[in-house]
């Protein structure tokens, strides 16, 4: 702000205030104007809390922060009791030994039949 | 009784115990197909697989189909150390395989000049299941070509029997699956180069399902040699390998393919690493020799 500005504001200000305190104002004028003040001051700060909450959600959705990638193992305990909000669940991932592919229940047995169906590559 | 039409690019093949439930086990089949093409179709252009290749770098929702493809497809490419991995989509498109295969086919590849890229791997992606969510990093493609087909085969046998309480095979392009109680010797199934093709050999399953991968089929030119769909992830390059055609007999289908995909970019290691899993396979060579792995049947 420059300097004539803020003189400007500090003067309606001041001009305001004595305004307010001398006999020029009815006193129920005042206090009615107070009043609105009040509930003006009272609705702006639950506006701005609401407002606030809104966007902390939205942010929230739109940034969920980065995860582990799929074939990085999942936070540590000490982590999980972070009082932070959960991370997504992942997908686990297997380790390669113990993972598919599984062998059959029964293996092929040998056929004369004529066949269903032919595999082959596609 | 057996029916056969044409989905999803390939042959489709449904086969019941019992004659008089077919209409209701080709009503869940159907529905299973639509699902799959919907979801998982790279050359759809409302596909949700190209909605989710276009927004690479956000997380975006996609559905319980997709996810769960998805999911398979990561799992898949940890058994197999990355051997069989979903992030080959661009490498693919690279390769020369950027549109549906009977437009690759059909057109005069002697001019096309590829780039091989080796694919990202699957680590990069991040699934989360809590909101069903998936990111790829920018540049990523993915694609399900070597998952989704033999997915939808379990999956379709195990809705198609519940459907019609009948013991059924389902076979997608030569990725087969069975559910349900089956012929007394097993379901008898042909064993081939090219699922279009005439069968070398026949074995019978009992469960699970059994798929086969080979160099022989998706061929196209491109300026200096020919091409093949099996890319290998680590180069970028169509697999080069002692395999044209490797079979395999796993608990499911999306297993045995897993197994006969990795087992083509394994080369000479593939009998080791299928034995070591004790998965019974037919391996082929490219001079047509044929080697069993495991428990697979020396032909009737």
């Amino acid at each position: 702000m420059t300097d004539s500005r803020f003189e400007l504001a500090r003067d309606s200000h001041q001009a305001f205030i004595c305004h307010c305190s001398s006999g020029d104002m009815p006193s129920h004028a005042r206090d009615t104007g107070l009043r609105r003040l009040s509930r003006l001051t009272v609705f702006l700060t639950l506006a701005a809390g609401a407002l606030t909450a809104v966007f902390t959600g939205l942010a929230a959705r739109a940034f969920p922060g980065r995860h582990a990638s799929a074939g990085v193992p999942q936070a540590s305990p000490v982590r999980a009791q972070n009082t932070k909000p959960a991370a997504p669940q992942l997908v686990p991932v297997q380790s390669g030994s113990s993972a598919a592919p599984a062998s059959p229940s029964s293996p092929p047995v040998p056929s004369s039949s004529p066949p269903v169906a032919t595999s082959g590559g596609s | 009784m057996t029916v056969s039409f044409q989905a999803l690019g390939t042959t489709v093949v449904l086969a019941v115990l019992d004659d008089e439930v077919l209409p209701d086990a080709r009503a869940a089949l159907d529905r299973e197909l639509a699902l799959v093409d919907a979801a998982c179709s790279r050359f759809r252009s409302d596909s949700e697989l190209v909605r989710l290749n276009a927004r690479a770098g956000r997380p975006t929702p996609v559905g319980a189909y997709l996810f769960e493809a998805l999911k398979r497809a990561v799992e898949v490419a940890e058994a197999t150390g990355g051997l069989v991995d979903p992030t080959v989509g661009r490498p693919l498109r690279l390769a020369g395989y950027d549109v549906t295969y009977a437009v690759v086919r059909s057109r005069d590849g002697s001019r096309f000049r590829p780039r091989f890229e080796a694919a990202p791997g699957w680590r990069c992606l991040e699934l989360d299941e809590a909101n069903r969510t998936v990111r790829t990093p920018v540049g990523v493609e993915l694609d399900l070509g070597a998952t989704a087909k033999a997915l939808a085969a379990d999956r379709a046998a195990q809705v198609a029997a519940s459907a019609s309480g009948s013991g059924v095979l389902v076979s997608l392009g030569g990725d087969i699956a069975v559910a349900g109680p089956c012929p007394g010797e097993g379901w008898p199934v042909g064993i081939a180069d090219d699922h279009a093709g005439s069968a070398a050999e026949a074995v019978a399953i009992r469960a699970g399902g059994l798929a086969t991968s080979s160099v022989t089929v998706r061929r196209w030119r491109c300026e200096e040699a020919e091409l093949h769909h099996l890319i290998d992830p680590r180069t970028g390059r169509s697999a080069s390998s002692r395999w044209r055609t490797a079979t395999v007999a796993a608990q499911t289908c999306v297993d045995a393919n897993a197994a006969a995909t990795a087992a083509i970019m394994l080369d000479e290691a593939a009998p080791g690493w299928l034995n070591a899993r004790r998965l019974p396979a037919r391996l082929v060579t490219r001079a047509g020799s044929v080697e069993r792995v495991q428990e697979w049947p020396v032909a009737a």
